[in-house]
């Protein structure tokens, strides 16, 4: 077997939105994928933190142009341009200001030797159900993952992105079940859950302070 | 711009380091990376070689490399791998690797770390520049270079490590010696390095390099 593989992003398949470089070539020591902004106006990399997997990330905007926004601060983003954020706390993101716009993103925890993150699992489901959570179909989001779990429920990162979705349709009980889940496989997100505002609908219940703590 | 929480940087903004090999621009050191590896590689003309012939058997790197801009031809265990804009090309650590531009203007992003460990930045692109002199068997000068950048970037265990090799081959023992302890401790796992690095041979009857390294 040869040491080497090529590959072009244009040669991954999608999924959602993101190109799976790292699974594609087998990379192992550090996350390493693409995220794709298709139309003008479109989330490239969706507002989150890193706080669960605690990695540092470094983002290249390969194609197109991006407008980052850090911790509230905003980076204009043409193509050559990096954009490192090493808190894994900080509130991050970035939209497409052009069509076609595509970030690398890559990442790692210091100190750390990198495995494959939990919310890579799944995909064949998440791809689906985040389609429907944009469209704001909740339940239809849900019922996929739902799905999704019955078949693999060794793929516990589902548990969160159902909880969310439970959450929105109203599925209160089903919410706190996953969400408790997703917590008992990793506390970390404990405090990812608390300002996700998903969760907006189940937050004056006393389960959820229970279960996240208080703001 | 750099703020409290985030550092950006064009890669043309990025210096340019050249060591008489390939010339790179220090992305890790430059954005202050700590979980990989990663450089941007140069080579302004067609023909010249825009990643160093090597491989990475010995520090078990393996490294994805991606064009960022013109067209280079990858030689990879010796087999030819054509690699436009935009390509990606994996490599596992022991295959011997290298790339000639096939474009002027090829610029090749290399990232890398070993699988299964934590990535320790060794600093190895900062003393890069000073290696050049090195090669050149101008330790004199190599030591001159290397200094200041153990005071200035005392986190690289790269910098005291290859300043004490200089040391070494320019007959300062004790300096070598010193500087060796000061590299081990940064990173113990350069002990192995020392044991067996042939730059290290005029100090190695040292009875203070046997106490710091311990035998063959």
């Amino acid at each position: 077997m040869s040491r080497w593989r090529l590959t072009r992003i244009s040669d991954i398949e999608p999924r959602d939105r993101w190109v799976p470089i790292r699974d594609h070539l087998g990379v192992s020591s550090f996350g390493v994928n693409a995220w794709l902004g298709a139309d003008q106006g479109q989330a490239v990399i969706g507002e989150h933190s890193e706080q669960p997997t605690g990695h540092e990330e470094l983002y290249l905007v390969l194609e197109g142009h991006a407008l980052f926004t850090v911790d509230g601060e905003e980076v204009d983003a043409p193509p050559g341009t990096f954009v490192f954020v090493p808190d894994p706390e900080s509130r991050r993101g970035a939209v497409a200001k052009e069509p076609g716009t595509v970030v690398l993103a890559l990442g790692g925890k210091p100190g750390e030797a990198y495995s494959v993150q939990r919310w890579e699992q799944g995909w064949e489901y998440n791809t689906p159900a985040m389609e429907h959570y944009r469209a704001g179909r909740y339940a239809e989001a849900a019922a996929v993952l739902r799905t999704g779990l019955a078949e693999h429920p060794e793929f516990v990162g589902l548990h969160y992105n159902l909880a969310c979705f439970a959450a929105l349709a109203g599925e209160t009980d089903e919410a706190f079940k996953h969400l408790e889940r997703a917590i008992d496989d990793s506390p970390g997100i404990r405090e990812f859950a608390r300002g996700d505002a998903d969760f907006d609908p189940v937050r004056d219940d006393t389960r959820f302070v229970e279960l996240v703590g208080a703001e | 711009m750099s703020t409290e929480s985030f550092t950006s940087a064009r890669l043309d903004e990025i210096p340019l380091l050249d060591d008489g090999r390939v010339p790179m621009r220090i992305v890790r050191h430059h954005l202050g990376i700590r979980a990989f590896g990663i450089n941007a590689f140069v080579a302004n003309e067609a023909g010249k070689p825009a990643i160093n012939e090597h491989d990475e058997a010995d520090s078990g790197e393996e490294e994805l490399y991606l064009v960022l801009s013109g067209h280079a031809l990858f030689t990879v265990d010796g087999e030819a791998v054509d690699a436009s804009t935009g390509t990606f090309v994996y490599v596992e650590p022991a295959a011997q690797r290298g790339a000639v531009a096939k474009e002027p203007e090829t610029v090749i992003l290399a990232v890398g770390a070993v699988p299964g460990k934590a990535y320790r930045p060794s600093g190895w692109e900062v003393a890069a520049p000073a290696m050049a002199a090195f090669r050149a068997k101008d330790y004199a000068k190599a030591i001159e270079q290397l200094e200041p950048l153990v005071e200035q970037y005392p986190q690289y265990p790269a910098l005291p490590y290859n300043l004490a090799c200089a040391e070494s081959l320019a007959g300062r023992t004790g300096d070598a010696i010193g500087h060796l302890r000061r590299a081990l401790e940064a990173d113990d796992s350069l002990r192995e390095l020392a044991r067996t690095d042939s730059d290290l041979d005029p100090v190695r009857d040292d009875p203070r390099f046997a106490e710091l390294v311990g035998s063959p």
